[in-house]
């Protein structure tokens, strides 16, 4: 190998990284838009659409493409995703229990008559209980979940690092 | 785990990215390994002792304190 080839470090760690803060911006981009909500998508305009499905790109393929790409991590980027794995993992064995017993356990807290149950209780109850969600769409969010909580977590760690 | 990779990176008045390609690791990993944050694979450990031609508890050291 010449002095010009070893010169800086190769390529691919470098994108893996790049790759991966090009990710934290969409996933901050999906989150503010979620917030916001401007459109519904039955009448949206094409940019926003356009715009959405490449939002869409960055959360859920480009994450998953990272999550298997071995070949572009090294050492340190392979013992990040292996930590952020693990804080994956225990997310998705305590937060679905969590999200199916503490909204009994509130409901108990605030009384069962419903007389003390505040505003945002009510509309969580009538998205989570109520509301007719096709299983795709379900299939779908969590899917897009994980992948931006592995984007989030992989970030943080790697800020943590740095500090 | 301490080690002494900053310094022989010094030694040799190479940038962590000039080490980084001699390791065919990112920036980031030396730079994460010099600060402590990192403990490498003993496959990366190796590299870097042989790179810098010394045993590996020469330049990684895992007594506490």
């Amino acid at each position: 190998m010449t002095d010009a080839e070893t010169s800086t470090d190769p390529l691919r760690h470098r994108m893996y990284f790049w790759l991966m803060n090009v990710c934290l911006f969409f996933a901050a981009a999906g989150l503010v838009d979620w917030f916001i909500d401007p459109y519904d998508m039955d009448d949206a305009p094409a940019w926003y659409v356009a715009i959405g499905a490449i939002v869409l790109i960055f959360n859920g393929f480009v994450p998953l493409f990272l999550m298997v790409a071995k070949f572009m991590r090294d050492d340190y980027a392979e013992a990040l995703w292996r930590r952020s794995l693990v804080v994956v993992a225990y997310g998705a064995a305590v937060v679905p229990p969590i999200l199916i017993i503490g909204p009994w356990l509130l409901y108990f807290v605030l009384g069962g008559d419903g007389s003390l149950r505040p505003e945002f209780y009510i509309a969580f109850e009538e998205a989570f209980y109520d509301s007719d969600v096709k299983p795709y769409m379900v299939v779908g969010k969590v899917w897009l979940t994980f992948m931006l909580l592995f984007v989030g977590v992989f970030q943080f760690l790697r800020w943590r690092d740095s500090r | 785990m301490k080690n002494r990779l900053r310094v022989l990176r010094a030694e040799r008045e190479w940038s962590q990215a000039e080490l980084a390609g001699r390791l065919d690791v990112s920036r980031q990993a030396v730079n994460a390994i010099e600060t402590g944050k990192h403990d490498p694979s003993l496959p990366l450990a190796f590299r870097i002792a042989r790179l810098f031609e010394m045993p590996i508890e020469e330049i990684f050291d895992d007594t506490e304190g």
